[in-house]
């Protein structure tokens, strides 16, 4: 029993809340259409969410994926639409715009030996000016028609966006639990000095996953950018950053490092975005919708913390 | 003398992380333990890894409770919920690993949790004040109480330890390997203060697992065996053989049994390596197939030598010559590629990460060895694991359970299965046995033994005289960051020699 709550936390938070969207409106809550639009509008944050968990895995943590989303909508919005670069090398721009930030966080955090939430909170705010200063605070819209093409096509009644995010879980699984640098991640998350003497790259290891952080996170940008057929700086910011901590926290990784899956953080995500869409169908006044959901995180939280206690 | 202290058929079953019997067990930790303690007398407790003796002091310092058996406390029945009371009775135990806070001074280390007040606030005077008087007490008038812990050496901060257990006006004392990482100089300290305390009527319960010192600290001893105490006897009547028969419940006729024989080809030569910017160059080298003893106290630079080849720590100069060819810029990644392996001196520090299953601890230093593509291959890890489970012969549920489970003979067994299994040929051992049980240990000499019969080629960093004598072809002896000696034959190898030559 123990053992089950340890392992499956997640899945027992996730079906709790879902029992309650149930018990609460299940007309509405179990239609086709509510929870494929669920999984929908997961998906952007879902694959934001499988770069931190990399991050977390390490016992590092970013807090400037949700600036850095922004700047890096604004990127792809200006190569493409400013510039008139192909859709094409618009996305490798704003990719690689990503991994050179991702980088520098990683750098920062393994060479200089600062703490990863100071470093990321310091960078966070850095890429937010300059993105403020380089886009004057203005909008880019409309967008080229191939990439709005991507977020308004359906395959198989699942929205193109949603098996992009589906692709990017399996490639995460693969390297977070199959690879070995899945398996070196783990360890230097555990124990950093153990790793370095068994000959694992501890240093490369740091930088990779903020690198990967911020490639996901790029990419996110740019499906983000797709959907809502604009480029603005303040899209993302703090909220988008605490939905893809709290979400790979739910999913049961682990802030102090080592402990964290794939399809975890996928359930993690489900579960905040199944919790907003409860709250919307519920009629929630819109003012207390952040509290609401602040609190609710929050029980999640401190019952993965204290299942142990509570289930012995 | 008064009987202070009776424990009378202390039964424990295995418990969780919270000190309850976890459901349906019928795994006995303690089984019908006896224990009695005489006021002013120092009673040692004795037994191998995981014969009990913790679990029995834990139910004693009230961090566990007892499932079955009756405690008195001066003749009355002993009950505590937790550590605090048990403190408050008078008993206070002085843990192995220090449980103390660095950032802080004396003082304040002494009364952390129970700071005395005045008007609300914490009366900082009051607390030098009493510190000082603490430690005048118990002969420590050279200590200042403003000293902040992480200044001090270890010495010193069980020094602390012990005086902050004896503030709470503690009857009985509780030390758990004491002497585990002091020199001999700072255990003659506390030998001398152990003699004072018991001149003042504090009853104390010794743990140690070194086998010397027993007869110079202790009253009488007391064996543990497989949760069960198997005999208890007067230091009058002491006689190390026989206690050590009784601890393992067999005899061991000879530890050091080595039967490898050394090749004539050299596997490393060091030349005017400096560890330091300022100290005097080594120049050494192994053979094939040959065990070369590192002696010296710890802190002369042994473990920095190591380091310092095995290329996780910088050097200043010199030259290392592995296999032929001159082995330029070392690195932990480079080295076990080459065939170096070094198992660090402490397993749970840099050895192993104990969060993680033994499997993957056993793998982890061969992971570019064992997996091609840098894809995990599930099968082939097990099958690895198992045959290294079987041939160190680790004792183990299953290769999935985590490795701070295990006791530390295994641990350390595990750690040499994951340095094994990167096929080394040139293996540096750092201490390699400490704090492990004797029947641990002899395996892990007969393990050695069997590594340089196929011609690997063994450094022992080792402070412990016997196992360096006994173990070594070779020794060398280092002293301030470079080698004060080297000893070529085995009848030159006495302690009095090297011991000569480490100070």
């Amino acid at each position: 029993m123990k053992n089950f709550a340890k392992k499956y936390g997640n899945v027992i938070i996730f079906a709790c809340v879902f029992i309650v969207g149930i018990i609460a409106r299940p007309g509405a809550f179990l239609s086709i259409s509510n929870v494929t639009g669920i999984i929908s509008q997961s998906a952007i944050a879902a694959i934001c969410c499988l770069g931190m968990t990399f991050v977390l895995m390490t016992g590092g943590i970013d807090l400037s994926v949700g600036y850095l989303l922004g700047f890096c909508t604004y990127v792809f919005g200006w190569s493409t639409v400013t510039c008139g670069l192909p859709v094409i090398a618009g996305i490798l721009l704003t990719l690689a715009v990503g991994a050179f930030c991702g980088m520098v966080n990683g750098i920062l955090v393994q060479v200089l030996k600062i703490p990863a939430f100071i470093v990321t909170l310091g960078t966070g705010y850095i890429i937010y000016g300059i993105a403020q200063i380089v886009s004057s605070g203005s909008a880019i819209t409309p967008l080229p028609n191939s990439i709005l093409a991507v977020a308004r096509t359906n395959i198989l009644g699942l929205n193109s966006v949603v098996w992009i995010m589906l692709l990017i879980a399996v490639v995460a699984w693969f390297i977070l639990h199959k690879s070995t640098f899945g398996r070196a991640l783990t360890s230097v998350g555990l124990n950093k000095e153990a790793s370095t003497l068994s000959g694992i790259n501890a240093s490369f290891t740091t930088v990779m996953v903020y690198v990967i952080c911020g490639i996901t996170t790029a990419l996110g940008a740019v499906l983000m950018a797709s959907r809502v057929n604009n480029c603005v700086v303040t899209m993302g910011g703090t909220d988008f950053t605490f939905t893809a901590i709290t979400a790979a926290v739910l999913g049961g990784a682990s802030l102090f490092g080592g402990i964290g899956t794939a399809w975890g953080s996928l359930l993690g995500v489900f579960t905040i975005y199944m919790i907003q869409n409860i709250l919307g169908i519920l009629g929630v006044n819109f003012y207390m919708y952040t509290a609401v959901q602040s609190i609710v995180i929050l029980i999640a939280i401190i019952f993965e913390n204290v299942k142990n206690r509570l289930l012995q | 003398m008064a009987k202070i202290l009776e424990m009378k058929n202390i039964t424990k079953y295995i418990f969780d992380e919270y000190g309850k019997k976890i459901n349906g067990t019928t795994v006995k930790i303690l089984n019908g333990v006896n224990f009695d303690l005489e006021e002013g007398e120092v009673h040692v407790l004795v037994g191998e890894n995981g014969a009990g003796k913790s679990t029995l002091m834990k139910i004693l310092g009230g961090n566990i409770p007892a499932d079955e058996g009756e405690m008195f406390l001066d003749g009355k029945p002993y009950f505590v919920k937790g550590p605090r009371e048990a403190r408050e009775k008078g008993v206070a135990f002085v843990h192995q690993e220090l449980n103390l806070c660095l950032n802080l001074d004396i003082a304040h280390n002494i009364f952390l949790g129970r700071e005395p007040r005045k008007n609300g606030f914490v009366d900082h005077k009051t607390i030098y004040k009493k510190s000082r008087e603490y430690l005048d007490k118990f002969g420590f008038q050279d200590i200042d109480p403003k000293t902040i812990m992480h200044n001090l050496s270890t010495a010193r901060q069980q020094v602390v330890e012990i005086v902050k257990a004896l503030s709470y006006d503690s009857r009985i004392l509780i030390m758990d390997e004491p002497t585990a990482s002091l020199t001999a100089g700072e255990i003659d300290h506390l030998f001398e203060l152990i003699r004072d305390l018991k001149s003042r009527g504090v009853s104390i319960i010794y743990i140690s697992h070194r086998m010397d010192e027993l007869q110079i600290v202790g009253d009488r001893l007391t064996i543990l065996r497989d949760g069960q105490s198997i005999e208890t006897l007067s230091m009058k009547d002491y006689n190390q053989d026989y206690i050590v028969k009784q601890m393992v419940g067999r005899t061991i006729t000879n530890l050091f049994n080595c039967t490898h024989k050394v090749l004539d080809e050299d596997i490393l030569k060091v030349e005017n390596f400096k560890i330091g910017p300022n100290t005097k160059p080594i120049s050494m080298h192994v053979k094939k197939g040959e065990i070369v003893g590192l002696g010296g106290l710890v802190g002369s630079g042994r473990s920095e030598f190591a380091r310092g080849i095995f290329g996780v720590r910088n050097y200043f100069g010199g030259t290392i010559i592995y296999k032929g060819e001159e082995y330029k810029k070392p690195s932990a990644e480079k080295s076990i590629a080459k065939g170096i392996a070094y198992l660090s001196e402490d397993r749970k520090i840099d050895g192993l990460i104990v969060a993680k299953d033994i499997k993957e601890n056993i793998s982890m230093a061969s992971i570019k060895k064992l997996f091609r593509y840098h894809v995990l291959n599930n099968r082939l890890e097990r099958k690895e694991a198992e045959a290294k489970i079987k041939e160190l012969n680790v004792i183990c549920r299953s290769m999935d359970q985590l490795v701070s489970t295990l006791s530390g003979g295994n641990q350390q067994k595990v750690l040499f299965a994951k340095w094994l299994e990167s096929k080394p040929d040139l293996l540096i051992l750092d201490e390699p046995t400490r704090g492990i049980d004797i029947n641990a240990k002899a395996e892990i000499y007969e393990i050695m033994d069997n590594i340089a019969k196929q011609g690997v080629a063994i450094i022992m960093i080792s402070s412990e005289l016997p196992e360096l004598i006994g173990m070594s072809d070779r020794i060398y002896v280092m002293r301030r960051g470079s080698i004060s000696l080297e000893i070529n034959k085995n009848e030159e190898m006495t302690q009095e020699r090297i011991l000569a030559n480490t100070l």
